[in-house]
Order: structure tokens, then sequence, then C-alpha cells
């Protein structure tokens, strides 16, 4: 089976690479280097052992893996296991600017996935939260496209009224759909686990303001989920979406900035401005030709750079009514909406 | 993605067709006695078609390379929860009316697993009958009929050598996080050297003597002791044999579970005990490999087993 068109051989040292990072979920170049290391420690010795080298093998260092190896690796492997719906994907992470490197499925099974290790109770939480995260707090008014705890704690419940109306429900979900309807609940203190879980699995990161948004590689599994889910597949172009992409790199934008105009879609990341601004004469929207604040967010910033959320905090010191504080600025400003 | 890189994908999967079959072929004579029985099986559940020819072709080339695929899927979903990979699971939620088919898939996503990803499918040992009750029904049942020679489950186990399988490498799972993981691994590799140890089973109140010596008690890092130990039963590293008895209170036996024995082998037993033992006397490995029953594959439940007082 190891014959002819895969480019470069595929042996133990691949498929050693292949369980470490399905152990891990996600990679960066940096978490790779000692893995491979060792990887190329142990398969010289393979290679001793079985008479296939003379002499005797010497531990490969961390500073001898490249960037070429790393790469060679994740391109070998990803394309052995394209074949099963996985792949290796990478982005870039929104704020360290570092790529991640995602295993992730490519068939619209990534929920079933998320869920297997999680109760229906769970699960639905999960859900509740994402739809929160895209939807409640993700406005054209304000794109927060993040929550605090505080918040994750009030989707604790479905709501009162039954919330399955929303015509987000894909095929996929279906299963808990009959389940969903009887389902009670979390207790706080399990809301508060299930976000910690989340958080340690690499699905949610956790900003030091107490915001949870969605980590890369949640991004890049649920990529296209999201769009289904979330924007509207007949809207015109340029009209308000709720997954939207950065002008310069193409890739969902949950932190970033906006364009001053309200009713524009240019959105940018961070790390991506200067790059953008530096092939262009002047900082203006691409789109609508309003000047380029950068002052107007997306992400939490969105709600920690308003006056109201500065003067709260001044006032509440570090600790204690911030969580709560963030709710009613995004509440307030949804109510200005209406 | 470039397109490029998608097509060449595709053409792997074809050569790797070609190579399967060949492999089929050879191990088909091999595998024929223990078929029989499934063949028979499927014929009740007739998916209608009557002839075994006409259902061969239907479910040639691509159908198969889809069955094999989804079968690979399913083992690793299952791994990824500690699930034993279930034959009648494999029936239901991969083959669908392909029924047939099971060997020559299951045969094709073997090779899939060891060539991409080191991995292979183990069967579980039998579950063995532990108190008199089981072993009388178990006896009134072979009397019935000769089957029940395999536990039709299967884990998946790496098949790459050693020098692969280091910490360092390998790190335990971010699921649920990398630590407590850890603690759970390592949790249940002490308690199935124990029950090993001590002849492969162990009473309750012995057990709770051990876990109150490691300060495991009450509490473990990740949940309470009871719920983790219940986790270990479910999953299938150790069982526990409730032996009712009228008026007295049960008798609780803890013995190694289906999992357990393919887990946690005993090589990965002595090394464990080599670490937790630190300055080790001279004749300890020869003990040590005595006590384990290295030396025969058959696990020693003989003299050779630390006696149990």
């Amino acid at each position: 089976m190891e014959d002819d068109d895969i480019s470069h051989p595929y042996d133990n040292s691949h498929r050693a690479f292949l369980q470490a990072f399905m152990a891990r979920g996600t990679m960066t170049f940096n978490q790779a280097r000692p893995i491979l290391a060792a990887i190329f420690t142990a398969h010289d010795q393979d290679e001793y052992r079985s008479g296939n080298r003379e002499e005797e093998p010497i531990a490969t260092r961390l500073g001898e893996v490249s960037r070429d190896d790393f790469d060679s690796y994740v391109s070998a492997v990803s394309a052995a296991i394209s074949p099963f719906d996985m792949e290796i994907r990478a982005t870039t992470h929104q704020v360290t600017k570092e790529r991640v490197y995602s295993l992730i499925n490519t068939t619209s099974d990534a929920m079933t996935q998320l869920a297997t290790l999680r109760s229906a109770e769970e699960m639905a939480f999960v859900r509740r939260v994402i739809d929160a995260m895209f939807d409640q707090y993700n406005t054209p008014r304000m794109e927060v496209l993040c929550i605090d705890g505080m918040q994750a704690n009030k989707l604790r419940a479905a709501p009162p009224r039954s919330s399955n109306n929303n015509n987000n429900e894909d095929a996929e979900n279906g299963n808990g759909e009959s389940q969903t309807q009887a389902l009670k609940g979390l207790k706080s203190s399990e809301v508060e686990q299930v976000l910690r879980g989340l958080v340690d699995e690499g699905w949610f990161e956790r900003s030091r303001a107490g915001f949870y948004s969605l980590s890369p590689r949640a991004l890049t599994e649920l990529r296209q989920w999201l769009v289904d889910a979330y924007n509207e597949g007949d809207a015109g172009e340029g009209e308000w979406q709720r997954v939207k992409f950065c002008e310069a790199c193409r890739e969902i934008v949950t932190v970033g900035q906006r364009c001053a105009e309200r009713d524009c879609c240019v959105r940018l990341h961070d790390i991506c401005e200067d790059a953008f601004w530096r092939t262009r004469r002047e900082r203006k929207c691409p789109r609508c030709s309003a000047e380029w604040t950068g002052k107007h967010y997306v992400g939490e910033r969105a709600v920690t750079e308003t006056e109201s959320y500065q003067r709260g905090r001044r006032r509440s010191g570090k600790s204690g009514g911030r969580s709560s504080l963030a709710d009613s600025i995004m509440d307030a400003e949804e109510g200005d909406e209406e | 993605m470039p397109p490029q890189t998608q097509t060449q994908r595709r053409r792997r999967t074809g050569n790797n067709d070609d190579a399967n079959e060949a492999r089929r072929h050879r191990q088909s004579r091999r595998k024929n006695e223990s078929d029989d029985s499934e063949a028979s099986e499927e014929d009740q559940d007739g998916d209608g078609d009557g002839d075994g020819d006409v259902d061969m072709e239907r479910t040639g080339d691509g159908t198969e390379d889809q069955l094999v695929k989804k079968l690979v899927r399913y083992a690793l979903a299952c791994e990824y929860g500690r699930i034993p990979i279930k034959r009648d699971g494999i029936r239901d939620k991969v083959l669908g009316s392909n029924a047939r088919s099971f060997k020559r898939v299951f045969e094709g996503a073997q090779a899939q697993l060891q060539q991409v990803f080191g991995m292979e499918m183990v069967e579980l040992p039998i579950k063995e009958k532990r108190t008199l009750k089981e072993k009388q029904k178990a006896n009134a049942r072979k009397a019935a009929s000769q089957t029940s020679t395999s536990s039709r489950q299967y884990v998946l186990v790496s098949t790459l050598p050693p020098e692969y399988k280091s910490q360092s490498i390998i790190a335990p799972s971010r699921i649920p996080s990398t630590s407590e993981e850890a603690a759970y691994v390592g949790f249940y590799t002490m308690i199935v050297s124990l029950i090993v140890l001590n002849g492969g089973e162990l009473s309750d109140t012995k057990l709770r003597r051990y876990l109150t010596r490691l300060n495991a008690g009450q509490n473990l890092p990740m949940d309470k002791t009871d719920n983790v130990l219940q986790k270990i039963v479910k999953q299938g590293y150790v069982d526990k044999v409730v032996e009712r008895s009228d008026g007295d209170e049960d008798a609780v036996t803890w013995c190694i579970g289906s999992r357990g024995r393919v887990e946690v082998p005993p090589e990965s037993i002595a090394a464990v005990i080599t670490e937790v033992w630190g300055e080790l006397p001279d004749d300890f490995h020869k003990k040590l490999h005595r006590s384990l029953g290295i030396q025969e594959p058959e696990r020693a439940n003989d003299e050779s087993a630390i006696p149990e007082e």
C-alpha cells in the first residue's frame, strides 16, 4: 500500500504524529516541535533496532525541527486522513496571530462530535450559548460575539416559550430535537463546569475580562455550520449578516474592527490591519468610503470600550458587578435599537 | 485547500482499495470458519436478495469504500468515548442494508486503521462468568447452542512500536482536560495493577483499604471516588462482581474487565510497579515477572500469583 503516488513515504512517524494530533485537537508550530523531536528520536531508534541504520542514533533536539519538517508532516497526515472526511486545517488566531492547526471533521457532524461526551442537557445549553453569541449578542448595533459567565448562567435553562421555532435547526441537530422539550436545564454550578470544560477542550476561549468566545479550533471546525445556521442564504450583497469575514484574510471575524458606518458590512482583523492599509492610499472603508476609525469594534471591546462600561468599572472596582455591567450595557444597547 | 490535492487524495483511496482487495483474498480463506455463523444469521434478517452473488456485485467498489470509511469513523468515535465497538453497532450504524459485506468491510477498515492511523481493532475477551449463578446460566446456554466464543466487541489499540508510545509524543487527551485525563489513566492503571497483583480479584474491603492508603478513599482530583469507580466499571477497565447472599451483606469482588485486560497489559503493570517501588531488590524483576505471569502468555491464575492472604 506504500506505493507510488504519495509523494513522501508515510510511516510510523507520521502515524505517531497523527495520534499525537488526535489527542490534542489543535497544535501550533511551537507546540509541535518537542513532539516532532521526540518522534524523530523514536524513529531513529526504531531504524537502528531493526538494522536499517548503522550508527547508534542520538536524540533529535528541539532546535533541529524546522518549519519545513512540520509542514511536510501536517500535509502528509492531512492527505492521509482526508478520505475519512478529516483534515488538518490552519487558521490564524485573531488576537495572537499565531497559526493554529486543527484536526477537524469536514462532514457536517461537527456538533455531533462535540456532543459525544456531553449529555443532551449540556448540549442544549452549549447550543443556547452559541446562539446567544451569534444572535442575541450580535446585532447590527453591537457585534459582541461573546458572552460572559453571568449571561451564560442565564441560559442554563431553556426559555419558557418554546425556543425551537428558530429556523436555525439543522438536520444533524435533529436527534436531540424531541428531547429538547423535556430537558430541565443545568444548575449554576454545572454551567460553570461546562464552560470550563469547553475551554479546557479548546472549543471556547476565556478572555481576561471574563468573556467566552469561540476558539480558532471551533471557528475552523464550525465555519460552514455557523454560516449555514446564522446567515440568511438569500440576503443581498452588502446586507448585514451575522457571520462576517475579514476584508483581508477572508476568515470569520469575531474579534476585530468594523466600519464606522453601521449598515456597512466591512470588517477587519486587528492582526490583518497593517498589511491591509499598507497597500492602500487612504484609511477609508473599501466599500462605503467612510473614514476608518479603528475605534469601532467587533468582539468584547464593543462592550468594554463603551463609556458606560469604563465608568461602571471604575466605580465598582475590579471584581464584583462587572459581569452584570456588561449585560446591562448589551441589553440597553439592544433596547435602543427597538 | 488547493483543488489538486483533493484529486490526489481521491486517487489514493482508489489505490488503497486495490491493495485491500489482494489482502482480502489472502485472508478470506483463514476467516472462513468463523464467518459461517455470521452468514447464517444474516440470512435470517434477509434483505430479500436470496442470491449471494448478486449481493456481492451490488456492494462492489464505490459502496464498499464508503462503508469502510464509515466504519473507520465509527471506530474512532466509539474510542473517543471509550465505548466498545460492537458488531451490532457496526451492523446498525455502518452497514445498514449491506450486512452481508461485514467481513470485507471490517478487514478493509482494519487495514486503513493500521496504514493511516497506526491503530487496530482488537477483540475484547469474553466476559468471564464469575458468580456461580452466571456459570450455571452459561453452562445451560452452552448446552443449547455452540456460539458465544467471541465477545463481538472491539477496542482500538495502537500498533506503533513502543518507542513511539512515550508521553512526550502521545500525551493524555485534552478531553476533558489534560490533567484530568492523566489522573484518570493513572487511577485505573493503579486499580488494575492492584487487582492483578492480588491474583486477579480483590474483595471490596481490601480495595477500600488500598484506596484509603492512597488517600483516595473519598475523593479523587476529578470526582468522588465512587463515581470514578463507577466509570471505570462502565468503561470495562474493571468488573464489579456482586454475589447476593440471603441475610448476609452482598459479597463484592473486583476483577479485571475486558477493556482493562487489553489496555493495561502485564508490561504496563510491571512499569507501574517498578516506578512505585523505588530502590529495587536484586531478584525484583524475576519476582515481578512471576507475579504477573509475563513469561507465559496465558495469564497465570496458579500459585505463581501472590497469594491472597
